[in-house]
């Protein structure tokens, strides 16, 4: 999967109206990005990349780009 | 028996009881900071709960509703034929509960007493079992009481419980009826997961010892002992979100009902956001949705028949009520019935 796409994705899943968000984008400045936005986001990573990560991993990242590292080096 | 039709039962009545004793969620900074609880109001939709005294059971409050019931339907107590009492939070280990309430609540001997015992997902599992014992009788009637004092097995000082769980009480009368309508049912388990809501000691498998009391912290400052509820919440997200919009599908389709089929869909109050998700996915517009979290919380089993009780009391439109459960064990599962005959009662406190 393309960096662009899991953007894509992550704005759908996360349901957020932000505009500008981008890979690089900080996750705090996300205001959908609190407790139940990080469960939602986990959640999405378990079932739909077959990922193998905890809530409290989730919660020290940054970036988007963490996350997108996390399923491409899985 | 994993999904399947039942002709020629009809819910008589339905009423239901809830504590007088309303706690406001805003005034439990005790383990919450002010901003804190706003959050978690915000997510939940959990404005207050209702909670009993120290000296009242899951049975008092079903023992209320059901004396209200049998009375405002003027029902002859010698045609009721089975109870069953559905709860966590029964009277006793020894003897059974439903056996307690027949005789409380005056009725015949020639009556089948029935315990079962299930969590969040138990409204849909105790009325299809009662709604099969009624199909297996000619006459009679079945009076289903399910029943939760949450309040009871939740740690006070437990940041992913102690805000969220209330009491309550429901009953629902069944009979047989020559209407062709069918009500529909569905069950699904995985145990598992049986670990993932669970109260560790008291009962056979860890028997309460010298250290069961003893509280112990847990990570993010949470405090219980090991006769309270442990509740995994990402664990139960992670599955719900997953298994919930799947089992309401599967309903439908076998039922032959679309979303825009059903007059209303009634979702396990467990907190607003995870039903918001389910709304998303099966494409469910927000006025299908019926709740009433944010002034009761999640009372378990009981939520389902108490969002009966207080939104679909003023509803037109009732004949294809789609109600989904899930919780502990864990399981789940749907009922689609038709409550178009339904006599529903105005909510009553104790």
């Amino acid at each position: 999967m393309k960096e662009q796409e899991f953007v894509k994705q992550f704005i759908e899943e996360i349901d957020t109206t932000a505009n500008g968000i981008k890979i690089d984008t900080e996750l705090k400045s996300i205001e959908e990005w609190d407790s139940m936005g990080i469960m939602l986001i986990t959640s999405w990573m378990t079932d739909n990349f077959d990922v193998d990560i905890k809530i409290e991993e989730v919660k020290k990242m940054l970036t988007i780009k963490e996350l997108f590292d996390k399923i491409t080096t899985q | 028996m994993n999904i399947f039709s039942i002709k020629g039962v009809e819910i008589e009545g339905i009423a239901s009881c809830v504590p007088s004793n309303i706690v406001e969620n805003r005034n439990c900074t005790d383990i919450y900071t002010k901003e804190d609880i706003e959050v978690v109001i915000k997510n939940t939709k959990i404005e207050q709960r209702r909670i009993v005294d120290s000296d009242v059971c899951a049975s008092d409050l079903g023992y209320k509703a059901a004396n209200y019931l049998l009375e405002s339907l003027s029902v002859d107590k010698s045609e009721i034929s089975g109870i069953v009492f559905l709860s966590q939070t029964p009277d006793y280990k020894i003897p059974f509960t439903s056996n307690i309430l027949q005789h409380r609540l005056g009725l015949d001997n020639k009556c089948l007493c029935l315990d079962l015992n299930a969590g969040c997902n138990g409204f849909i599992s105790g009325l299809g079992t009662s709604f099969s014992l009624m199909k297996s009788q000619k006459k009679g009637k079945i009076l289903f009481i399910i029943a939760e004092t949450m309040s009871k097995i939740v740690s006070k000082t437990d940041k992913a419980t102690s805000v969220i769980f209330g009491d309550a009480a429901s009953v629902l009368l069944l009979k047989n009826t020559d209407a062709e309508n069918s009500s529909y049912f569905s069950n699904y388990s995985d145990g598992k997961l049986f670990e993932t809501l669970i109260i560790p000691d008291g009962g056979y498998r860890n028997v309460f010892n010298k250290d069961s009391l003893e509280n112990k912290e847990y990570e993010g400052g949470s405090i219980r002992n090991n006769t309270e509820l442990y509740m995994d919440g990402f664990g139960v997200f992670v599955f719900t979100k997953k298994r919930v919009p799947i089992c309401v599908a599967e309903i439908n389709e076998y039922a032959n009902y679309n979303v825009e089929d059903i007059d209303y869909f009634i979702f396990h109050q467990a907190n607003d956001f995870l039903i918001q998700q389910f709304l998303k996915k099966l494409n469910i517009p927000q006025e299908k949705n019926l709740m009433n979290i944010d002034r009761f919380g999640n009372t378990s089993g009981v939520s389902i028949p108490l969002v009966i009780t207080t939104e679909l009391i003023d509803k037109k439109n009732r004949e294809t009520v789609h109600c989904c459960g899930y919780g502990s064990g864990l399981a789940w599962g749907s009922a689609i019935l038709n409550m178009k005959n339904t006599k529903i009662l105005n909510l009553i406190e104790y």
